[in-house]
């Protein structure tokens, strides 16, 4: 007896009090497409490839991305320009074998290949998910600025473009 | 075996007597790294990354210098070793670029693993590195240093590896170190390219990138590469190569050292001479010749046609309407086979692979050649040699692993080289003791001549050879005409270097005879044979090698592809046997070589021919002749990987695989036989040669089952000698040796008889046939690379000529004999004997061989400018 009584005159005004409190707060849900999420820092989405300040691909193609890629969905074929650069003449990555792990930006010993935050990249067919080098490359003249702070700044380290603290 | 024990790492290492610690070491299996060690070298002790620590001496040792002695106790991995390591690592790494990811050595690098091993992974550099500016334009600092080779002297650890293969192993002078320290550079000498046949052996003992090529460059990474065993298919060295290969491509050749054969450095025309695989040249399906047009048809169609055609050929003439060539850098298999689809299915014995020159006997040259064959010997004997003669031979582009071998002996033990040639070679400036220039055709009588002057002379010892004193007399007096001033007048040869020569050759205590294709193709070619043998005789202990023309002449030898002999190079009384081994009747006599098979057929003896990777319209003597007979055939099948001048008359074109694509043994000239991996699949349409002859066979009404070489081996290996392998896996790395027990007895002196040849006014030049640079035999023009080094034929002239007839170099020179005529640009050759000319056979748009006739002694030409 008691125990109904403590049901009807606590548990349910406690309950609707709780239904109350919700109704007048903001929603949670988000009005995807037209309104997103932020992403977290350490999210990994779609690659891109980086360039240096003078609008150079960084990428050599030296292979090692592919190397340690878990899922082999990267394919190159390297090169050279006039200036005796190594270059990569076909940069393809194959998205729909990729798993996101970001070995290849781990491995990157230029520092080109960056795991970037977009997702919104799904297709009706398999073959517009192999993604070639001009699919990749930041767009030039860049549209926003470059998220990532390099280590390297310069092709070639030279005296001229050495860091001033590593002078003395 | 081993003399004394030394303690490494608290282990036992036997020593033998001379070796030092790090050759003991690795005996043992105890691992020291090294960059500039190399175990053909002579150690430098530049690298100081192989330092260890020797009980009671003060300091660390260098380990590739250091003469091992009793009781030492060595420690390789002891802490202090291993600091060093570091130190040494890190003062290398102080002026290295680091630029792996763009170096092609990355991957197989002995820095980076090294440094991955042993090295510090952090800097405390902060200084900028020395950084060689070649070119202020460029990012990088590559300097191209030959027309292969590309040097980044920041990469480059001072090994003086490069420098020094190219110095003791090559005997080259293109490549030097110069500046001192750090400032060291690696260039050819002012004004010079590095273009020496071995320069593709420096850029692969590079230890780092410093050194890299064209072929390899920016292609590939190491690590996704497959690698394949093969035998270069160049020339009868027989070196063992590896071929690298990702996604069915083929992308570089490196050497498979084998101490046996080439001591780890094959030459530029095998290492870049796999190019040719995937020529765009090549004949990618097979062609049928429709209303004189030959079409693209399919393999079915070709076939059919085949079979159509071979039969009414058949009931016409029977077998012998047939003939058959096949080229000698075929497989072992493929040559077996097709004598056997010639022999048993077709019925035929016309069969020769010797359609690159003369052959038959002219009446009245009653000498057989048969029975002078080349004595057993290996590589390893010419090492042995004090004296080693080089008769008829540019051994530096005919066979340029043996030539290394020649100067190895050289610098190992001051061994003396006579050059005995018609012209001057490259290694005459480089090692020889002596170098002998004969007047072409007269050999033979310059052999006699010096057997006379060594009799001659007092040190001379007739108990020391096995000839009685009656024989040698009597020799002399037949050779009275070719001996001294008489014979001098004959060969040119001036008495006192001839007297030079014979003292040399009666002081030697082991000599070491190497004909090569001037003996081959000298007009007295039998004679000369004998006159190699009577040579032998007089000589204390000697050995001969006819080097023989082509990558497997001595397989197709020995596998039955010569009218005369059957496989296993038995004679015509043991056909049951064959008849057995094959379930049928096999023709009952000998077959025609080359010549009778031309004449056969410009009498309507034969009708159709099977032509396999041969080219006798390019090669063979009177190139218009055999055109215009071969134009006479009813059919002709070619069955080849390019477009030759052979397959541009065939009725009917079957797409060849080549090397690289079939697996399959080799022999070479030691006859060693060695076993060739396939590296790719066929390209195109090709077929491999098994699968292609045993389509042809089904087609005619035999079956073999035999479409895998590896079927065949199995058929072939009853010819060799027992306890051979009989499978492919048995074979092993070193191959095994096919030659019968028995060593050449020297035989009975022959006399010669020459006539000197009449010579006719109006053609006042001898034509001589040879290699260009980086050129052998008619494949390497496939190659693009080898294309840089000697890109178009020329017409070698000596100065003295050049004034004679107003020509420079470059001129264009009209090249004229009674058969024919070519037009090339001259070249003129430093210190060539005049009333010469050089013809290179590598280039297809000027083939040599119609201005040679097939019935002349000495080829005559007359020279015009333009």
């Amino acid at each position: 007896m008691f125990r109904v009584l403590k049901q009807i005159f606590v548990a349910i005004p406690i309950g609707m009090f709780t239904v109350l409190k919700q109704a007048f707060r903001k929603p949670v849900t988000i009005q995807y497409p037209f309104e997103k999420e932020p992403m977290m820092p350490r999210y990994r989405g779609l690659h891109f490839l980086e360039r240096y300040e003078d609008g150079s691909e960084r990428c050599v193609c030296c292979g090692l991305c592919a190397a340690s890629c878990p899922a082999d969905a990267i394919y190159m074929e390297p090169a050279e320009t006039e200036k005796g650069e190594r270059y990569a003449k076909i940069y393809e990555i194959n998205e729909l074998r990729c798993i996101f792990c970001g070995f290849c930006e781990e491995a990157c010993p230029e520092e080109a290949i960056f795991l970037g935050k977009e997702y919104e990249f799904a297709d009706s067919q398999r073959d517009k998910f192999i993604y070639t080098k001009e699919d990749l490359l930041v767009k030039w003249p860049r549209e926003i600025p470059s998220p990532v702070k390099f280590i390297r700044k310069d092709r070639r380290v030279t005296w001229e473009n050495l860091p001033e603290e590593q002078k003395q | 075996m081993s003399d004394f024990n030394i303690t490494v790492n608290g282990r036992q290492v036997p020593v033998i007597k001379g070796q030092t610690v790090l050759q003991a070491s690795l005996a043992a299996g105890i691992d020291i790294p090294v960059f500039c060690w190399h175990p053909q070298l002579v150690p430098v002790g530049a690298c100081r990354i192989c330092l260890v620590e020797i009980e009671k001496l003060p300091k660390l040792q260098v380990a590739c210098a250091t003469i091992a002695s009793e009781g030492m106790i060595v420690h390789t991995d002891s802490p202090k070793t291993i600091k060093v390591r570091q130190g040494v690592l890190e003062f290398i790494l102080a002026h290295h670029p680091l630029d792996c990811p763009t170096c092609d050595k990355g991957g197989e690098c002995d820095l980076q693993n090294l440094t991955f091993k042993y090295g510090l992974d952090y800097s405390r550099q902060h200084e900028p590195k020395h950084r060689v500016i070649v070119d202020a334009n460029s990012t990088f600092d590559d300097l191209q240093i030959g027309p292969e080779i590309i040097r980044n002297q920041n990469r480059c650890i001072h090994c003086y590896r490069c420098t020094r293969i190219v110095d003791e192993i090559a005997f080259e002078d293109d490549l030097g170190a110069y500046q001192r320290s750090y400032h060291t550079e690696i260039l050819p000498p002012p004004g010079r390219e590095i273009r020496n046949l071995y320069s593709g052996n420096i850029v692969e003992y590079c230890p780092v990138g410093a050194l890299t090529n064209d072929d390899w460059r920016y292609k590939v990474r190491v690590w996704l590469t497959k690698q394949t065993s093969v035998i270069c298919p160049h020339c009868p060295d027989g070196c063992n190569m590896k071929l690298w290969n990702f996604h069915n491509k083929l992308f570089r050749a490196t050497s498979r050292a084998n101490e046996n054969i080439d001591n780890g450095f094959i030459c530029d025309i095998g290492r870049y001479g796999y190019q040719y695989v995937a020529s765009p040249d090549r004949i990618k399906r097979p062609m049928v010749r429709r209303s004189g047009e030959l079409v693209e048809t399919s393999w079915e169609e070709a076939l059919s046609l085949i079979r159509k055609q071979t039969d009414d050929i058949k009931s016409k003439l029977s077998g012998s309407g047939f003939f058959g060539f096949i080229g000698d850098i075929r497989t072992n298999e493929e040559i077996y086979a097709f004598q056997r689809l010639l022999r048993r299915v077709i019925g035929s014995n016309n069969i020769d692979h010797r359609f690159h020159r003369r052959r038959r006997l002219t009446p009245g040259e009653e000498v057989s050649s048969r029975g002078i064959e080349s004595d057993n010997a290996e590589f390893k004997d010419i090492e042995n040699a004090d004296v080693i003669v080089v008769l008829g031979s540019d051994l530096h582009s005919e066979n340029p692993i043996t030539s290394l071998r020649v100067k190895r002996a050289v610098k190992r033990h001051n061994a003396k080289v006579i050059l005995l040639n018609p012209l001057p070679t490259p290694l005459g400036k480089r090692a020889a003791t002596l170098e002998v220039i004969y007047k072409q055709g007269t050999a033979a009588v310059l052999l006699h001549g010096l057997i006379d002057a060594v009799v001659d002379l007092e040190r001379f010892d007739p108990s020391a050879i096995k000839l009685s004193a009656a024989e040698i007399s009597d020799f002399r007096k037949a050779n009275a005409a070719y001996a001294g001033v008489r014979g001098s007048e004959i060969t040119g040869v001036d008495v006192t270097l001839v007297a030079r020569v014979a003292e040399i050759l009666a002081a030697a205590q082991n000599v070491f005879i190497l004909a090569g294709s001037y003996v081959e193709r000298d007009p007295l070619r039998d004679s000369l044979h004998l006159a190699v043998a009577n040579l032998q005789s007089f000589c204390k202990s000697a050995r001969k090698i006819f080097l023989p023309p082509d990558s497997n002449s001595v397989g197709a030898a020995f596998f039955g592809a010569e009218p005369t002999v059957l496989p296993g190079r038995q004679s015509w009384g043991k056909k049951a046997i064959y008849e057995d081994l094959w379930h049928g009747p096999i023709p009952d006599a000998p077959g025609k070589d080359t010549i009778g098979i031309l004449e056969a057929i410009d009498e309507d003896e034969i009708e159709c021919g099977l032509v396999f990777n041969a080219d006798p319209v390019r090669l063979f003597p009177d190139g218009e002749y055999v055109r215009s007979v071969m134009e006479k055939l009813k059919l002709l099948v070619v069955i080849d990987s390019f477009m030759t001048d052979t397959a541009r008359l065939a009725d009917v074109i079957l797409p060849l695989s080549t090397f690289a694509e079939i697996e399959g043994t080799r022999v070479n000239w030691e006859k060693r036989m060695q076993y060739s991996q396939r590296a790719i699949p066929p390209l195109h349409e090709s077929k491999p040669g098994c699968e292609i002859i045993e389509l042809l066979a089904d087609r005619l009404g035999v079956k073999f089952n035999q479409s895998k070489p590896s079927d065949v081996y199995q058929e072939m290996a009853r010819f060799f000698p027992t306890g051979a392998p009989t499978t492919y896996a048995a074979i092993g790395r070193d191959g095994f040796l096919i030659r019968s027990a028995e060593t050449n007895k020297p035989g009975k002196l022959a006399y010669l008889r020459f006539v000197a040849p009449a010579i006719d006014t109006e053609y006042r030049f001898i034509l001589l046939v040879g290699n260009a640079d980086h050129h052998r035999g008619t494949l390497t023009e496939r190659n693009e690379i080898l294309m840089k080094f000697t890109g178009e034929p020329f017409v070698g002239i000596s100065e003295a000529d050049a004034t004679d007839l107003a020509v420079s170099d470059g001129d264009l020179v009209k090249v004229e004999s009674k058969y024919g005529r070519v037009v090339g640009k001259a070249m003129i050759l430093r210190d060539f004997p005049s009333k010469r000319v050089l013809l290179p056979e590598n280039f297809g748009e000027m083939s040599t061989n119609i201005l040679m006739g097939r019935q002349d002694k000495i080829d005559m030409i007359k020279l015009a400018k333009m």
